[in-house]
């Protein structure tokens, strides 16, 4: 097996495409997010259908897709969103391992159902780690989103056999529940009833905002709740702002915040919403807790 | 002092001490972390402050005789820290109308000569309270009430890395370019935080800050000395 290191190049960028993997840990006393793919569960797929490492690093993409040339043969594999996929032209499933062959072109192309789409390559995108994490972050890493001009390194992996025809089925059933499971949070002491009421009938909307920082829902619950000092919030931290909106904090949140914390998603409710579209639906199940 | 504790998620539970902005708050919840991380180091995965909060992330769910042993230290803390751990450090900051865009408006807004900011501002120790918002951001405590001015209500979309401001009630350096809502009356050119270093911040929790006015030659002088790796923080 040979592990020297070839590139990715791109032909297209995309639109909001970035190294991503498990997160930063342990810096948070600094101020630095955690970062790390938006969707866990299938950023964890990806490397487990490669049998990587479980914090190597992946490509994370939305909205549009790149366009990639691989300079030398590996094995990659999709997960996420349902996402149409081709290989020199050829249309691919997305959860099959895919053997490259030097010079291969990836498209990524029309995002069907979902909002984040993860390719994972067999050892990992080899770019550099800063703070313990190869995941980009605006002020960390030397870049922030894939560009033309950027290329991305990985192991060389000459596969001697093909891989199985058969592949794990990956659908999008388990984020289209509207359901989302949250806990009571750190501040669910200050909310009057009527805010409490709405919360656990409601529906709510996702706005059209994407970004890796948070995701806003449409909505205007007034209310007369003084802002918090600055306190604590994690991903999955839900946040109502003083105008009445209500933002679900995600991978790339500040360590702190100033609006009161009302509900706390659990682990898997983010990489649910995280592959919330603009316009889907949502309501909070709180766990009784 | 008196402190309550919430269990958030199975994993996560926060202690909050009456709600105000003090040193003596700072100093509990140092001297809890210490003795968290002193007592419970394996199944402790992260811990994270706030003014008047403490909250502790656990590598996994806890049981209750994990989470009664937890808050019997947290009702242990107390606010004597040993003393020769804290620093003072002190920060270069150029007030000038060239390097902060919003010097003049801001002495106009508050009806003060220029010399008289820069007094005020430089009279202080600031209390490094915690870090957030951004990479390197201090949460300082300490602004004289003369200075005090409500934030923009339309964010500047880019504010310069080392930009001095004031927002609020609060002063502070913006350790990154960033959009942002403060008021910026100076610019210092030292560097808050760096990614080669460990820590990647020089001031500590608990330690302070006070700001020296220097001229724009003096200035560039150290943002060159930074950049050749000559620079060393004043402490004393």
């Amino acid at each position: 097996m040979n592990k020297s290191l070839a590139k990715i190049r791109f032909k297209k960028s995309g639109l909001i495409s970035s190294v991503q993997d498990h997160g930063r840990f342990g810096f948070a006393d600094y101020g630095v997010p955690y970062s790390g793919a938006m969707d866990q569960f299938s950023y964890n797929l990806a490397n487990l259908l490669l049998n990587n490492d479980d914090d190597a690093a992946v490509l994370e993409m939305a909205i549009i897709g790149p366009e990639m040339i691989f300079e030398m043969p590996t094995t990659i594999v999709f997960t996420g969103a349902q996402v149409e996929i081709f290989v020199n032209g050829t249309p691919q499933p997305i959860g099959k391992l895919l053997a490259l062959q030097h010079n291969d072109v990836v498209k990524v192309g029309r995002f069907k159902k979902g909002q984040w789409l993860y390719m994972g390559i067999k050892g990992g995108i080899q770019t550099p780690r800063y703070l313990e994490s190869r995941s980009w972050f605006e002020g960390i890493s030397d870049h922030k989103v894939v560009k033309n001009n950027i290329s991305l390194p990985y192991k060389v992996f000459f596969e001697n056999k093909e891989h199985p025809k058969s592949h794990p089925k990956l659908t999008s059933n388990w984020f289209e529940t509207n359901t989302i499971d949250v806990y009571r949070g750190a501040d669910w002491d200050k909310i009057p009833k009527s805010i409490i009421r709405k919360l656990s009938e409601q529906n709510f909307t996702i706005g059209n905002q994407v970004n890796r920082m948070g995701i806003q829902l449409e909505t205007n619950l007034s209310h007369q709740i003084p802002n918090i000092l600055t306190s604590p919030v994690y991903p999955g931290t839900v946040q109502l702002t003083p105008s009445g909106n209500i933002i679900i904090l995600m991978r790339d949140a500040q360590v702190t915040g100033g609006y009161p914390r009302i509900l706390q998603l659990t682990d898997q409710s983010i990489n649910i919403v995280a592959q919330k579209t603009n316009s889907d639906v949502l309501n909070f199940k709180i766990l009784n807790y | 002092m008196n402190i309550s504790w919430k269990l958030i998620q199975p994993n996560l539970v926060e202690i909050s001490w009456p709600k105000s902005i003090s040193e003596e708050i700072l100093h509990e919840q140092i001297s809890l972390r210490n003795a968290l991380i002193e007592q419970n180091q394996l199944i402790i995965y992260e811990i994270r402050m706030g003014y008047h909060v403490l909250s502790i992330l656990f590598a996994k769910d806890i049981n209750s005789l994990e989470l009664d042993s937890i808050i019997k230290i947290a009702e242990k803390s107390t606010s004597r820290l040993p003393y020769q751990s804290i620093k003072k450090w002190i920060v270069p900051v150029c007030y000038d109308p060239n390097l902060a865009k919003d010097l003049n408006e801001f002495c106009r807004n508050k009806k003060i000569e220029l010399k008289q900011l820069i007094q005020i501002h430089t009279s202080k120790e600031y209390l490094v309270h915690f870090y957030g918002f951004l990479p390197g951001f201090m949460y300082l405590g300490g602004l004289d009430e003369r200075l005090y001015l409500p934030r923009k209500h339309k964010p500047d979309a880019a504010i310069p890395a080392g930009a001095v401001g004031i927002g609020g009630e609060q002063t502070g350096i913006y350790p990154m370019q960033s959009p942002g809502g403060w008021h910026i009356i100076g610019r210092s050119p030292l560097k808050f935080f760096n990614i080669k270093t460990n820590p990647p911040v020089v001031p500590a929790q608990g330690d302070f800050i006070s700001f020296e006015s220097v001229s724009i030659s003096s200035y560039e002088k150290i943002a060159k000395d930074i950049l050749l790796g000559k620079y060393i923080w004043e402490n004393e």
